[in-house]
């Protein structure tokens, strides 16, 4: 039997040797930073550059070969995941991370998913995730942390895999699928986001996967053979519906828009039903009955819950920018951190350098010779990328621009690709490397920018703990807490508690944590009020609360991340003054309530005194 | 298909033998590293080639795109079937064990008679060795990054200098309480503890723990009447320390 060639890997192995000696700076200057010692910033930043900057050299190249592309896509894909992994190495720290640990664990130990989920309220409409890891857990012993841990770093690189090949398909380029996919991890929301244990990590998979499906059955059908495309495209239709809706949502967006070019562009045939499902059409028609399906019968109300709230926030915020209602919130600047000049300055060339790469690859896609829908629909895309930095200059807009920038992205990675692919070559050997030197510091510009855009400045390494700064607020005695309440209190009793603790007392604790509003009435007035009057104590008996976590650090300082309890807490992201500690010790001398649990910082409190 | 086929290609075959291997190491007691090596690449992999393997025969994919298609079938394999199966019976080791089994049973002979007399899987490349030699220094130095990041982090959480205490009901009886007290002050710690309730001596201890140590017990009540709760405090060198309290309608 015939072997196969080897393909040939260049460069990619000893690149290998300077992404790694790279994450060895990341994890010296994260070290560093969780002591507050000097050097963890710059640590971290070169270690950034060292596995960013050569891969993008390489692949800006036009002598490197395909198989050394795909080696050096594969390489980018598994160190940059590692940075998130040194981040929070031995447990998860993100919000929805904890959240899909309480979805797993639940599964886990009843068999079957779970109807609420306190954390991330989606988890019972979305069970891909949990279905995939808990398999893992099971068979392979491992705990949850390090089983999604491996899920997601094998997921995404596959993903940046199938970008790669979808890329390659959309500007008929390997070279320019490599440069696209360096400039995708740009995207704000790569680095940490989408390389957590989360949703939509694995959609994204799927996602991309569907459509290098799409592409097959639109060009090369009859030799893979209809049935066997019909059924893939039907396969990853029902697992994208049942995984993320954002992704299932703007996918069948994407084919559609596809699927409407190719109508256009189409000379007219006979058959004209026939030939529309031979297009992006089919794999449209079959994800757009999934999702619906899905939404209809299964997941409907949380998705409601959990998008409305994003796009009704984002729109009204448009709207109060718009219109004059507020104004602008500071760029640069979250929960009173604000950035550096150089920072500043590096996001703001970042974003030109995107902004500029839309006109001309825009008009290279209109006005090229051939007319591709799968390029037009991309351009489209790209554009979107307008709308996206708008969001971010609105009070609520930020996690939508957030969560849009991956597909955006998708866009914006096949403009700058084939803008760079253009680009005539220098004669002479010595411009060239200029050439390559240049767009290699101007693509890690982007690529550092991106990351600035994408995480406030106390979220970028780990660090001493922040009071109210998610994952900077996690400590040893958050996690004694909430240890304690797993091993000692009733699994779901509700409980009212900061955000923070809120992620560990509803992950490891297995409580319910209550950080909105009881009957309207929003939590932080229980927290914040100097007394703890008949009217609190009637709501905490009518809303069931059967604890109260307090702590004390609340009092040291304001809200890093610019709320306590939650974003439409009165005084969010404008407080001046941290929650005054003597309103945090009313608890302790307040009838009803007594103290079953203290560990200096964080106190849990029992009502069963308020039920008389 | 009328009849089983009766020769299989040796990637098939491997496949069906790691199936077989992961239900022997499931079952039967093997060390955690001999389980974690077969089952997670039977987990991660072996759905997805098998569902590629009977969609898509030999020669028809790139082999990027089939490695992308092993991992997309396997998410598809275990959402879809965990989805299905968890409306009827609860999802548990067994169960996708068996899930995994039965994927196995089928996919291999209808992969098999896919292929028919046609293309069969080409072997794959020898590596090129000297080629690859970078490779294992660079794992090795990641190996230490992730070494470096793990004891700095439990190290962050280490420096951390408190002690617990608290107070539950007993879960056998309405007349005791569980009280304990957990020492994270990085070294070892000389506690008293006393229960007490409306300033009234009910039990004292005096007990030492070291680092991450725990100590619990049971204390039995005599009747209680009234509002009062019960209180216990706990002292570090003499001084009081900690407080936690239970009130009577917590041990109804």
């Amino acid at each position: 039997m015939k072997r196969r060639k080897p393909p040939r890997l260049g460069a990619a192995p000893v690149l290998g040797v300077a992404s790694a000696l790279g994450l060895l700076l990341v994890a010296l200057g994260d070290d560093a930073a969780r002591s507050a010692s000097a050097g963890g910033e710059p640590l971290f930043w070169l270690g950034l550059i060292l596995i960013y900057g050569p891969i993008a050299f390489r692949l800006l190249s036009t002598s490197a070969p395909r198989g050394e592309r795909i080696g050096l896509v594969v390489l980018l894909s598994i160190s940059l995941f590692l940075v998130k992994v040194l981040y929070s190495p031995t447990g998860f720290v993100f919000y929805d991370e904890l959240g899909w640990w309480r979805a797993t664990h639940d599964l886990l130990s009843t068999g079957h998913f779970t109807s609420s989920n306190p954390l991330v309220i989606t988890t019972p409409g979305f069970p891909g995730l949990d279905l995939l890891t808990a398999p893992l857990v099971a068979l392979g012993r491992l705990s949850i942390f390090h089983a999604g841990t491996l899920v997601i770093g094998v997921v995404r690189t596959a993903f940046m895999l199938a970008l790669f090949l979808f890329l390659e398909r959309a500007t008929r380029s390997s070279r320019a699928a490599g440069i696209g996919v360096a400039v995708y991890a740009a995207n704000p929301s790569f680095l940490y986001f989408n390389g957590q244990f989360a949703y939509e990590s694995v959609a994204l998979l799927i996602g991309v996967t569907l459509l290098l499906a799409t592409i097959r059955w639109t060009e090369s059908r009859q030799r893979l053979g209809v049935r066997s495309l019909v059924a893939t495209m039907a396969l990853l239709s029902a697992t994208l519906a049942v995984t993320h809706h954002m992704t299932s949502y703007a996918i069948f967006a994407l084919l559609v828009g596809w699927a409407v070019f190719a109508e256009l562009d189409a000379p007219p045939q006979k058959d004209g039903a026939r030939s529309l499902l031979y297009t992006p059409a089919l794999p449209a028609i079959m994800l757009g009955i999934a999702a619906s399906a899905w939404f209809a019968f299964v997941a409907g109300g949380v998705t409601i819950n959990e998008l409305s709230g994003q796009l009704s926030g984002a729109i009204t915020s448009a709207f109060d920018l718009v219109l004059g209602g507020s104004g602008p919130k500071k760029p640069f600047e979250a929960g009173g951190q604000a950035n550096g000049w150089l920072a500043r300055l590096i996001a703001v060339v970042s974003v030109l350098t995107l902004l500029a790469a839309i006109p001309l690859g825009v008009r290279k896609v209109w006005r090229g010779a051939r007319k591709d829908p799968l390029q037009r629909v991309l351009a489209i895309l790209a554009i979107l990328y307008l709308a996206t930095l708008g969001l971010r200059l609105t009070a609520n807009g930020t996690e939508a621009s957030q969560r849009a920038s991956e597909f955006v992205f998708l866009g914006l990675a096949f403009l700058v690709a084939i803008v760079i692919r253009d680009l005539r070559n220098p004669a002479k050997a010595g411009g060239r490397a200029g050439l390559g030197v240049g767009l290699t510091a101007l693509l890690t510009v982007v690529f550092l920018g991106g990351f600035i855009v994408g995480e406030p400045p106390q979220g970028r390494q780990p660090g001493p703990f922040l009071v109210a700064a998610e994952r900077r607020s996690v400590s040893a005695e958050g996690l004694a807490a909430a240890h304690f309440a797993g091993a000692e209190l009733p699994p779901g009793s509700r409980i009212l508690v900061d955000h923070a603790n809120a992620m560990l007392m509803g992950s490891y604790g297995g409580l319910d944590p209550v950080t909105r509003k009881i009957f309207g009435v929003p939590i932080s007035k229980v927290f914040v009020d100097p007394t703890f009057d008949p009217r609190v104590r009637r709501l905490i008996r009518r809303g069931h609360i059967d604890y109260i976590v307090v702590d004390r650090r609340l009092s040291q300082t304001p809200p890093i991340g610019g709320y306590y309890f939650t974003a439409e807490e009165p005084g969010a992201f404008s407080r001046t003054q941290p929650i005054s500690a003597a309103a945090l010790g009313k608890f302790a001398q307040a009838p009803g309530l007594t103290k079953i649990y203290s560990n200096g910082a964080i106190a849990i409190y029992d009502t069963s005194g308020l039920r008389r | 298909m009328s009849r089983l086929p009766r020769h299989y290609d040796a990637d098939l075959l491997a496949a069906g033998a790691l199936a077989l291997a992961a239900a022997l190491v499931t079952v039967l007691p093997f060390p955690d590293l001999v389980r974690a090596v077969l089952l997670l690449p039977a987990a991660l992999l072996l759905p997805g080639y098998l569902v590629a393997a009977v969609l898509f025969v030999p020669g028809s994919l790139t082999q990027a795109e089939r490695v992308i298609y092993v991992f997309s079938f396997s998410v598809v394999f275990w959402a879809l079937s965990g989805l299905v199966v968890q409306v009827a019976i609860g999802l548990d080791r067994g169960v996708w064990l068996a899930l995994l089994l039965i994927l196995t049973a089928v996919a291999v002979p209808l992969a098999q008679a896919r292929r028919g007399g046609g293309a069969r899987p080409r072997r794959p490349a020898r590596p090129e060795l000297r080629k690859l030699a970078p490779i294992p220094i660079a794992m090795a130095i990641a190996a230490v990054a992730i070494a470096l990041a793990s004891s700095s982090a439990d190290s962050q959480l280490d420096r951390a200098r408190f002690s617990s205490v608290w107070i539950l009901p007993s879960e056998a009886t309405t007349s005791a309480v569980r009280v304990g007290a957990e020492n994270r002050e990085g070294t070892d710690v000389e506690y008293r503890l006393r229960v007490s309730r409306e300033g009234v001596g009910l039990s004292r201890w005096r007990f030492t723990l070291g680092d991450r140590e725990t100590w619990q017990r049971e204390i039995y009540l005599p009747p209680i009447a009234g509002r009062a709760p019960v209180v216990v405090a706990l002292f570090r060198n003499g001084r009081l320390y900690r407080r936690a309290a239970l009130a009577p309608e917590a041990l109804r």
